[in-house]
């Protein structure tokens, strides 16, 4: 079920008010409220799919007690590897059928064909399990941090149950790890006052930025992109840098929600966006996007490979199947296998040059940086966004050749409005939450937050698109 | 409590910003519902709204003719006006124009519907429209008891209209200006399926068009490029099951091949609405009985 449903927001002061009417002594049981709401919200997608995230849980379960058993790891190596390989196959078994099976099938076909051959297999009509990608990343994560001796195998499985399949985050993350979350399972705890108003201020701005911002960017965006060659170079140009937008916040605002929605039952979840668009590189922006599969891949795909400590052409091809890998995370379409090596190349080029920081004092040298930055990040945001590579080409050509004026009646005078509202207010906590931290004090003021949370909480009411638009990410 | 206070206070001053309108889609909108009485009433989607060239049908059929046609919408939200309508007035004709997407297959962009009942909201005490949103969701009636949610979004085109007198299109007819450029790709027909709730309303608005004795007319109008009508079969059905005329233009020679006459692909420009006026005013005049029409 989606945070901005209107019968999440019916039931969760529920779940909420029993979860913290169950004693902390009898921790077990508020866990046992926890995975009985986590899987039953998951199953009002697709019941039957609850199958799906009960395996991967057993599988990756039942793998990181084998890896952390003494008798394992005191075998030989290859003999662990082969343990290893063959869990984290049978893990990501479900997400390779569900998600990649059709792509490689007609990908063979086509290439087989090409050459003479005719041979395929019969396509899956099925739909994607939500959140398969997030779950089976985190639970063979889990798998592997057991492997490489990062984290113990956990032995309750009822605390694997949940740290898996946790609502606030089993749909589009945070991608967590054992070390952050299980303990946070384990520990009895008291509702902490702060934790749950913080959270509260975490949720209203991610409802803010997802439904009032992203969601209205996301009607110039749809229509645009719909219809891409009747529109001119300047309005495509202007529907992407609004799909930059839209995603962010859209994603920002899901992470943020999950965020808030778990420290108001007193877990602290990793924050996945850090201003992504004041980075002053590409580097700089995956340090700051998505920052736990950025985090992931790190661990588990970029040092395994060697990392930075090799050859500098083994580190460039070490990045460059990074974000070949995060490319395809994505999705099953070479669109984002593109978009996963435009973002490669960029850091391999930024690497060579020297160019993944600047500890300059110049203002407006900084500016530039962003500036680029963003523009190249909104480049590649239109081959993830395309259905095809083929139209992505075609659009961006577009840019660069069909001027004309840009399009803004697709926008009607209210929602145009909404979206300047919407945009103003996330650049200047932004920019405020990036360079001026400490200063203009006045927002820290008790009266002033009060007045500011009540302002989001009416503007969502008014302004947010409330009718039901879904978040991106859970696509993937 | 505070937003409880705010909310009541939302409402109170949107009711007022409702009726008090001085121009814009919002005093249009409320007059069609409120206060004005047409004799012929063109309904449908933003086909309807483009195609129907309201001044010279009024001029050709000696009827006032009123284009209720609405961007985006169809079926579900012509029900709604016309069961408004009619509790104050019996208009003489009904002219309602199909949309494939809005008004018999399943799109995309329907969101379980909830995009034909946006325009209704304000007006949720009327129980017509009570019966339709809580037909397309309960939790959307639910949620409209909040009057920030009931005005959601509209709050801002309902203030600006109270502010300043925004030119509207007289008579509802907009007159789309400029020739189509490209064709687009062809959309696949392959992946339709019908969606038994928008029959169900296009059933509903013929039965209580007819339940309150006004004749009521469905057309479709034409689509650039279209090379069959196949796709408009349920209608043709359901008008069959009732006794009512449909004229299908929607793949007529006359008109789908000429680029001149289209803005883009499903909607005519200003010369094409024109043209295609002049032939269902003589479609009118041809099939149903004006005098008794005018008469009534």
């Amino acid at each position: 079920m989606s945070f901005t449903a209107f019968n999440f927001w019916l039931i969760f002061p529920f779940i909420f008010v029993f979860y913290w009417l169950i004693p902390a002594k009898w921790n077990t049981w508020r866990k046992v409220l926890l995975l009985v709401v986590s899987y039953l919200l998951y199953m009002n997608w697709k019941p039957v799919y609850a199958l799906v995230l009960l395996g991967v849980t057993f599988v990756t379960y039942v793998g990181g007690y084998i890896l952390d058993n003494e008798r394992i790891k005191s075998r030989n190596k290859v003999g662990r590897k082969i343990v290893v390989w063959l869990f984290v196959l049978l893990g990501f078994t479900p997400l390779l059928v569900f998600k990649y099976y059709n792509f490689l099938n007609d990908n063979i076909s086509e290439g087989l064909a090409s050459i003479g051959l005719r041979f395929s297999l019969p396509g899956l009509n099925w739909a994607i399990p939500v959140g398969i990608s997030f779950f089976t990343f985190q639970a063979v994560g889990y798998m592997l941090d057991v492997y490489h001796g990062r984290t113990k195998a956990e032995k309750n499985l009822l605390d694997y149950l949940l740290f898996v399949s946790f609502f606030p985050q089993v749909m589009s993350g945070p991608i967590s790890t054992a070390d952050e979350l299980l303990p946070q399972i384990r520990t009895p705890r008291s509702f902490d006052y702060k934790q749950g108003k913080l959270g509260l201020q975490y949720l209203l701005w991610g409802m803010f930025i997802k439904l009032v911002i992203a969601d209205r960017l996301g009607l110039y965006v749809d229509t645009v992109y719909a219809n891409f060659v009747h529109y001119s170079g300047s309005t495509c140009f202007l529907a992407s840098i609004f799909y930059t937008l839209q995603i962010y916040c859209d994603f920002a605002g899901y992470s943020f929600m999950a965020i808030g929605i778990a420290k108001t039952l007193g877990f602290n979840l990793i924050n996945n966006f850090r201003r992504p668009y004041l980075a002053i590189s590409i580097t700089d922006f995956w340090r700051r996007w998505h920052i736990s599969l950025t985090r992931w891949l790190t661990w588990q795909v970029y040092i395994p490979l060697g990392g930075s400590r090799c050859s500098k052409a083994r580190t460039y091809l070490n990045i460059f199947i990074t974000f070949l890998v995060s490319g395809i995370w994505h999705g099953a379409n070479w669109t984002f296998i593109v978009w996963g090596c435009i973002h490669g190349v960029l850091q391999i080029v930024e690497k060579a040059l020297g160019w993944q920081k600047y500890e300059g004092k110049s203002r407006l040298f900084k500016a530039i940086r962003i500036g680029v930055s963003f523009l190249l990040v909104s480049f590649a945001w239109v081959f993830f966004r395309m259905t095809s590579v083929r139209d992505a080409c075609i659009l961006i050509r577009g840019i660069f050749t069909n001027f004309g004026r840009p399009n803004i009646g697709i926008f009607n005078g209210s929602t145009l409005l909404i979206v300047l509202i919407g945009l103003t207010i996330l650049v200047f906590k932004d920019v405020r939450d990036e360079f001026y931290y400490h200063k203009w004090g006045f927002f820290d003021n008790k009266i002033v937050k009060w007045f500011i949370s009540v302002c989001l909480f009416c503007m969502v009411l008014l302004f947010g698109a409330l009718d039901g638009g879904q978040f991106i990410y859970v696509n993937f | 409590m505070i937003v409880a206070i705010i909310d009541v206070g939302v409402g109170y001053v949107c009711d007022n910003l409702l009726t008090h309108a001085k121009g814009g889609i919002t005093r249009q909108t409320n007059d069609l519902l409120m206060v004005d009485n047409h004799d012929v009433l063109i309904l449908g989607s933003s086909r309807a709204k483009h195609h129907y060239d309201t001044r010279f049908l009024s001029d050709t059929l000696g009827l006032d003719v009123y284009n209720a046609g609405f961007d985006g919408k169809g079926v579900v939200l012509a029900y709604g006006i016309l069961g408004m309508v009619l509790e104050r007035y019996q208009p003489k004709l009904i002219v309602y124009d199909v949309e494939p997407s809005f008004d018999i297959y399943e799109y995309a962009a329907d969101n379980n519907h909830k995009r034909y009942i946006a325009d209704l909201k304000p007006y949720y005490h009327h129980r017509i429209v009570e019966s339709i949103i809580k037909d397309v969701s309960i939790e959307e009636w639910n949620m409209i008891q909040l009057s920030m949610i009931r005005y959601n979004t509209t709050i801002i085109s309902f203030a600006i209209d109270n502010i300043q007198t925004r030119e509207t299109f007289p008579y509802g007819y907009e007159p789309l200006h400029g020739e189509m450029s490209k064709q687009g790709k062809d959309e696949s027909n392959d992946s339709l399926y019908e969606d038994w709730f928008k029959l169900k309303y296009v059933s509903r608005l013929i039965q209580l068009s007819q339940s309150n004795n006004v004749p009521i007319i469905v057309c479709a109008s034409p689509m650039y490029g279209a090379q069959t009508s196949n796709l408009l079969q349920p209608i043709k059905e359901i008008c069959n099951q009732y006794g009512v005329t449909f004229y299908d233009n929607y793949a007529n020679p006359n008109y789908t091949s000429h680029r001149e006459w289209f803005k883009d692909k499903s909607h005519l420009n200003a010369l094409g609405a024109k043209i295609y006026s002049r032939h269902i005013a003589e479609q009118i005049i041809d099939t149903m009985n004006i005098h008794q029409i005018t008469n009534n």
